[in-house]
């Protein structure tokens, strides 16, 4: 016979564990939303304090640092304002947070991605908290501010920026024959060094490379700029601009005359070893960020070096582009004053001066000319040439469907220098692609 | 036992209450609905609300962040528009009908020599079975490493031999051969499998076939292989099912650009695009349940064809 106690006490404790656990799901929820902790240390003098839940999606020792540099600071001269920082890895989670109604206060985003997240709705338009504020566009560099952009409003503050540039192998150019105090200016120049400088090893493997467009930073929208091409003109997108097919072909060129198999595995054996190829002193030019300065103190290259402009078709004047971070309240946060205090502070002057004080950021180049100003950096002449490129820097078309521009130019340049497609066509598609995607964006939803 | 009897006596009540029974009965099916009720709520929060809904959303421009339109069929024919989800078909389909059937034959083959009666025999199995408690991202690290053009392990040895070693994962010739390469790497789990198999065939037959005069080629042919099918027959499904949903190598490989020229762009990397990156989670369900449909015929395929070759004991 069955014994009834046991079996009606062991339900109920299932039930009440069952109910328990998911109160216990929606509590952590809404602490982790960051309710104001009234009942805090401050709850006896009255004054309430607000916690802001701050998400960073930059991995390593980012958030210690971040914390000790800027945060700590923010909270000596904020006193009723807590910042929670927690690291997320990516951009699925904050996606997620946001369609769940439950996202943190701020959060750092690639200002890359401002656009399409802003055209989704799941980003608050600051235009007014900037009006409000005083917040001056011109303590930006244009191209940084504008990617903050989209349709007239404001939907993140600009932090960080960097530009990109050729580094030269001055060893490598004295080998072959060249003035290692030349670097080349235009396009013809860098075709016609490059070539004295590759080097073939036993199996027919590249020991020493020229140039790889490419490698690092080389990609079409690089060149693109490079060769005098747009990116979006009069509102439309404009991938197979004439300019950039040009910039393409060029690109496929060396694919051809080097051999694009020779080439990747020379490329991929050095991408694997996580070392900079230009590090290595096998290769001749590279086009590569500024960041990659940071890692002199630890590299200490054996082999003379220089750092110039991109090159560009004869008579078109030198360009870079930039990216960077910003940061931005999604929308449904639940504490966005204190947010936009904490935004202020840290994409503001004070924030983004304490942070590229820091000891190992001497090569970081701020969204704030006049940060940059304070801190001597153009002193620094490899981080000059940097410099002087940033008002003119580009910058990726704002759009909803930016990241689908990228991925779309990544796989046809990818196709294109392994033989697959003609630059033109594979641009075409490009526009159809990004076009049809936008049409489908652009249509009105309630 | 006693949990047995209380599971046999809940289903008896439950009969019984059917039939409108006594109020203790009923009761006592209260308490066995009650104990399945995690499971049951489990089951339809976290499977049977997202299927449905991803049917539902597959037929609209659903985002994550918006809850987007009702465009009808919409998705299913951009997609056959689609040049990049042809593309991650063609890899995804390439990748398995070759891996699938490579790495049976593989397994297979090391079960039996693993089944040998040689001393170490329990090192050899484990040395085996080892790479597949590896993680599928440590996994994907040590092969890139292996297979690196010019510093590598294996274009090392080829090289040893007199042989110039190609580019491997960097050429879109020898892209998708590396991957099903390192596939194989993680057979171990099916060979555990096999050589359940294997010690499940009565010492009896082979006797007899000894008896017969039978030699070791003969006693494989026709007596291991054919009591082996079923097993073959399980891991050929589920090694189908898996191979279609590849995921992790290629993305951890390629960053999820399936370069070079989209040779490694796989059917589920391009669903994991689709929904995340370009926010589309009304194309990427379609693609969910296209893959579904490719998957189930694909199963259907192999189940029919089971008659004319899987052999069960104490059948016929």
């Amino acid at each position: 016979m069955i014994n009834r106690k046991p079996f009606i006490l062991f339900s109920t404790t299932l039930l009440t564990a069952a109910v328990a656990l998911s109160g216990c799901g929606s509590g952590g929820n809404s602490a982790e939303g960051g309710t104001s902790d009234s009942g805090g240390s401050s709850g006896k003098s009255g004054e309430q304090t607000t916690t802001v839940d701050f998400w960073v999606n930059w991995g390593g020792d980012f958030k210690n640092d971040y914390q000790k540099y800027v945060i700590d600071e923010f909270e000596k001269t904020h006193p009723n304002i807590k910042v929670k920082m927690t690291y997320v890895e990516g951009t699925d989670k904050l996606l997620t947070s946001i369609a769940g109604g439950n996202p943190p206060d701020v959060a750092q985003l690639d200002r890359f991605m401002v656009g399409s997240w802003a055209a989704k709705g799941s980003l608050e338009d600051l235009s007014p908290l900037i009006d409000r504020d005083g917040i001056n566009k011109d303590d930006y560099y244009p191209g940084v501010w504008a990617e903050a952009t989209y349709n007239n409003k404001v939907y993140a503050l600009p932090w960080g920026t960097d530009a990109r540039a050729l580094y030269y192998n001055k060893t490598l150019m004295q080998k072959a024959g060249l003035d290692p105090n030349k670097p080349p200016k235009t396009m013809d120049e860098l075709d016609a060094m490059s070539a004295k400088m590759f080097k073939k090893a036993g199996g027919g493997k590249y020991d020493e490379i020229g140039f790889i467009p490419w490698m690092n930073q080389g990609f079409i929208y690089t060149y693109g700029w490079a060769f005098g091409g747009k990116f979006e003109e009069n509102g439309q997108l404009t991938p197979n601009n004439p300019e950039n097919v040009k910039a393409l072909e060029w690109m496929v060129s060396y694919a051809k005359k080097y051999n694009i198999a020779t080439l990747s595995s020379f490329s991929n054996a050095m991408g694997q070893t996580g070392i900079n190829p230009f590090w290595t002193g096998k290769v001749g030019f590279i086009v590569d960020g500024n960041w990659i300065l940071n890692d002199l103190a630890k590299m200490k290259p054996n082999f003379e070096w220089g750092v110039t402009p991109i090159p560009s078709p004869a008579g078109l004047p030198s360009t870079t582009w930039s990216g960077g971070f910003s940061y931005a309240i999604p929308k449904g946060a639940k504490h966005k004053e204190a947010a936009w205090e904490l935004m202020k502070f840290i994409a503001g002057h004070d924030g983004t001066l304490l942070w590229a004080k820091r000891p190992d950021g001497t090569n970081d180049i701020t969204a704030m000319p006049k940060v940059n100003e304070e801190l001597k950096m153009d002193q620094n002449p490899n981080l000059k040439v940097f410099l002087d490129l940033m008002p003119t820097a580009k910058f990726r078309p704002v759009t909803p469907v930016g990241q689908k521009l990228w991925d779309e130019l990544a796989r046809v340049q990818d196709l294109a220098i392994n033989g697959k497609g003609q630059p033109q066509a594979l641009l075409d598609e490009v526009k159809k692609n990004v076009d049809n995607e936008l049409a489908k964006v652009s249509q009105p939803q309630s | 036992m006693a949990a047995n009897d209380n599971v046999a006596g809940t289903v008896k009540t439950v009969r019984a209450a059917k039939r409108g029974s006594s109020s203790y009965e009923r009761k006592m099916s209260l308490y066995g609905f009650l104990f399945a009720l995690p499971w049951i709520l489990g089951i339809l929060i976290f499977s049977a609300y997202p299927l449905v809904m991803s049917i539902y959303y597959s037929f609209t421009t659903y985002s994550i962040l918006d809850p987007g339109q009702w465009v009808g069929g919409g998705n299913y024919k951009d997609l056959m528009a689609d040049g990049t989800f042809w593309i991650s078909i063609y890899n995804t389909l390439y990748y398995t009908f070759i891996s699938v059937p490579l790495n049976i034959l593989v397994g297979v083959g090391l079960a039996l020599m693993l089944n040998t009666k040689i001393r170490g025999q329990g090192i050899y199995r484990t040395i085996f079975f080892l790479p597949s408690l590896v993680p599928a991202v440590a996994t994907t690290i040590i092969w890139l490493w292996l297979l690196n053009p010019q510093f590598g392990l294996v274009n090392y040895w080829l090289e040893k031999i007199g042989i110039s070693g190609p580019g491997w994962l960097g050429d879109e010739h020898w892209s998708k051969p590396s991957l099903i390469l390192m596939g194989v790497w993680g057979v171990g789990q099916a060979i555990v499998i096999y050589l359940a198999g294997l010690q499940d065939i009565p010492q009896d037959y082979y006797d007899a076939a000894e008896v017969d005069g039978a030699g070791t080629a003969l006693k494989l042919r026709h007596i291991t292989l054919p009591l082996m099918t079923p097993v073959i027959f399980f891991n050929l499904i589920m090694g189908t099912i898996g191979a279609m949903q590849n995921f992790v190598l290629p993305y951890t490989l390629t960053n999820g650009t399936g370069s070079p020229a989209n040779s490694l762009t796989m059917y589920v990397m391009y669903l994991y695009q689709n929904a995340f990156n370009y926010l589309k989670m009304g194309y990427a369900s379609a693609m969910a349940w296209i893959l579904f449909l490719i998957v189930a015929l694909l199963t259907v395929l192999i189940f029919i064809t089971q008659k004319r070759w899987v052999h069960y004991q104490g059948k016929e």
